[in-house]
């Protein structure tokens, strides 16, 4: 769809247009009307003043040429008549050899007419009958009209210079009024981008009253979201707590001398909490899982491998390894804090419980975010790892304690952000090697 | 050894006791947050196994008081709630180690020891003072000749007391309190009795009586 800005514009243009041509076509008219009056009126007046010096002497016709205004005797002046009594003709000097078209009119009866004149000229022709002293005397003044013609076209350019520069001022105008009036807009926009890289938490709305009611509704449903995962993260939590619990009890009852005799109850039972603890942390941790959604929040890389590395170094305590933490200083990237701990502290945790006397974590910002975490442990055979990548298979159904449960964790919450992983061996430390990737919310799939 | 188990699951809390009264340590157990709080500053414990999920007063809160008292007893988290960032919030409120349900009383126990020594300076491995090792599995001790003894619970209790603080000089209320729970008669006679009994075992020179002070086990190098 095209951007509200020019559509306003072109609308605007072109009703402006239409309203200057309307504007420009009605006053053209009302001038040659007004002009074409005042001249006619003009005319009158010179046709009555040749009646007045008409005069008649036996059977002759005489025109006082003093009474008659000079310019009728300039040729080709522009100004003519032609006056008819009784099939007489007497014409103005200045028609010279040329002849005025009169169209028939009786007495009493008055005509206007437009006419081509000598020399091109165009003439407005006023022909009346008139009676006088018993003679019919049909009277016929002329006159240039295009002189005027020439100041009409001067007028019209005028007004079209004109009309233009209004056009494009008004335009500039209306482009300026727009950009003020959708600065809130170009903010909310901006807004919505922080809102993305997990910079904002809510839209502001310092917004014009057409658009309160959507960011409002963007607001509600985020704070909406906000409050839905905490709850249900706050309900998982008391679920886990719940049955936690008893799990324990039948876990002892299970290890309980009471037992010793009955190791195949035993086992089972044994076999049975394992397998019961393994479905429920997998899936309520899965559960907890925010995932890639707008206002989900910073997380500060360098500090919160820091704080897993102060919890890594006391529950490691005795294992006395040496953990070295690659994180550019002041590194964040938009996601849920929760999830990316869960990801990093199972990583390094697994990395941890594997290794000999080494781990290392690498933290870079490139296309997104990439983390590799190693070890000096055993690491896993080339088929383990082909197996594990090509299938996905969930790696919690091949047994392996320690990297089994934790990966497929890792593995929920990669896939949640739409990122990648990829298992194998490190070159540097000989142990196992997992490489996280997560692109920005942006660009997820 | 005297420890505190805060833990709201009565069923859970006794079953703890048990077992680690089994494994040698005088328990205290608290029902809620606000008792737990109560009793950890009260009373000189070793250790405190605290859960998270408490009633009236969250585990977290009751560990930053502690710590912002300066009350430094190391403290175990035993908890459901074991998400990283759970973890993290649990270490930097003060925990020194933590430990998701459900769990194997193996596994508790292992961390308990491995804390206390932690706590005491010490390193990993059998506890080893001046030639005495002790076995705190099986709660015997074997001495420089390699000679075998078992111990009752309290002789194991003190004597474990005395091999984590060597060549330390401890009263006789000070041994009573960290050998008996808070609802045990603590008369500090009986001690007298036990360490007789343990001099009896072990030799009369393993425990040096200073006068009006208390005892010493083990001679300075």
């Amino acid at each position: 769809m095209r951007s509200i800005e020019t559509r306003l514009n072109l609308g605007l243009g072109l009703s402006l247009i239409l309203v200057f041509i309307a504007v420009g076509v009605g006053v053209s008219l009302s001038i040659r009307l007004l002009t074409e009056e005042y001249v006619s009126s003009r005319l009158e007046h010179d046709a009555e003043s040749l009646l007045t010096a008409i005069s008649f002497n036996g059977d002759g016709v005489h025109l006082s040429g003093r009474r008659v205004n000079t310019i009728y005797n300039r040729v080709y002046s522009g100004h003519y008549y032609r006056v008819q009594v009784d099939g007489r003709v007497i014409r103005s000097r200045s028609l010279w050899d040329r002849n005025l078209k009169v169209p028939a009119v009786a007495v009493g009866q008055v005509r206007r007419l437009r006419e081509a004149g000598p020399q091109s000229q165009l003439l407005l022709v006023r022909a009346a009958a008139y009676r006088k002293a018993g003679h019919a005397v049909r009277i016929a003044v002329a006159e240039d009209l295009t002189p005027i013609k020439a100041d009409m076209r001067r007028f019209q350019l005028r007004y079209a210079l004109f009309s233009l520069g209004a056009l494009v001022v008004l335009l500039l105008m209306q482009r300026f009024v727009l950009r003020a009036g959708l600065a809130p807009l170009a903010r909310t926009r901006a807004q919505i981008g922080e809102l993305e890289r997990g910079e904002r938490q809510q839209l502001g709305e310092d917004i014009p009253r057409e658009l309160l009611p959507v960011v409002r509704e963007i607001n509600r449903l985020l704070l909406a979201l906000q409050q839905r995962l905490q709850r249900s993260r706050n309900a998982l939590g008391n679920l886990a707590h719940a049955l936690k619990t008893p799990l324990t009890l039948i876990g002892q009852a299970a290890d309980s001398r009471e037992l010793d005799g009955h190791p195949e109850v035993q086992r089972q039972l044994q076999h049975h909490v394992e397998v019961v603890r393994t479905l429920m942390e997998r899936e309520l941790k899965r559960a907890r899982l925010a995932g890639a959604a707008p206002a989900g929040g910073q997380v500060q890389l360098d500090r919160e491998v820091q704080a897993l590395m102060g919890v890594l170094h006391r529950l490691y305590d005795e294992k006395g390894l040496a953990m070295e933490a690659r994180v550019p200083e002041g590194a964040s990237f938009p996601a849920d804090k929760e999830d990316i701990l869960e990801l990093l502290g199972n990583l390094m945790d697994n990395a941890c419980k594997w290794a000999r006397g080494r781990m290392r974590i690498t933290v870079a910002l490139e296309a997104g975010l990439q983390i590799s975490v190693e070890d000096d442990g055993p690491g896993r055979s080339e088929t383990e790892i082909a197996e594990l990548t090509r299938r996905g298979v969930r790696i919690d159904e091949h047994g392996a304690p320690g990297h089994g449960l934790g990966l497929a964790i890792v593995r929920d919450v990669v896939s949640y952000y739409g990122g990648e992983l990829t298992l194998g061996r490190s070159a540097e430390l000989g142990g196992f090697r997992v490489d996280v990737h997560l692109p920005l919310p942006s660009q997820a799939p | 050894m005297r420890l505190l188990v805060v833990e709201d699951d009565a069923e859970l809390a006794g079953s703890l006791r048990k077992s680690l009264e089994t494994a040698g340590f005088a328990v205290d157990t608290a029902g809620n947050g606000v008792d737990g709080e109560f009793l950890g500053d009260q009373e000189p414990y070793d250790a405190v196994v605290l859960d998270l999920g408490l009633p009236d007063r969250s585990g977290l809160e009751v560990l930053g008081h502690w710590r912002g008292r300066g009350n430094a007893v190391p403290v175990l988290i035993l908890t459901a709630r074991d998400a990283w960032h759970e973890k993290v919030q649990g270490f930097q409120a003060g925990a020194d180690d933590y430990l998701g349900k459900p769990f194997h009383v193996e596994e508790l126990l292992a961390r308990l020891n491995a804390l206390l020594r932690r706590a005491s300076g010490r390193a990993g491995g059998a506890l080893q003072v001046n030639g005495l090792s002790l076995d705190e599995e099986r709660q015997a001790v074997s001495t420089d000749g390699g000679r075998r003894v078992e111990l009752t619970g309290t002789e194991f209790r003190l004597l474990r007391y005395f091999m984590l603080h060597p060549q330390s000089i401890l009263s006789k209320s000070r041994l009573s309190e960290h050998v008996y729970d808070y609802d045990s008669d603590k008369d500090s006679n009986v001690i007298e009795v036990y360490v007789r009994r343990l001099r009896q075992k072990l030799g009369e020179s393993v425990i040096e009586t200073r006068r009006g002070q208390g005892y010493v086990l083990g001679k300075p190098d």
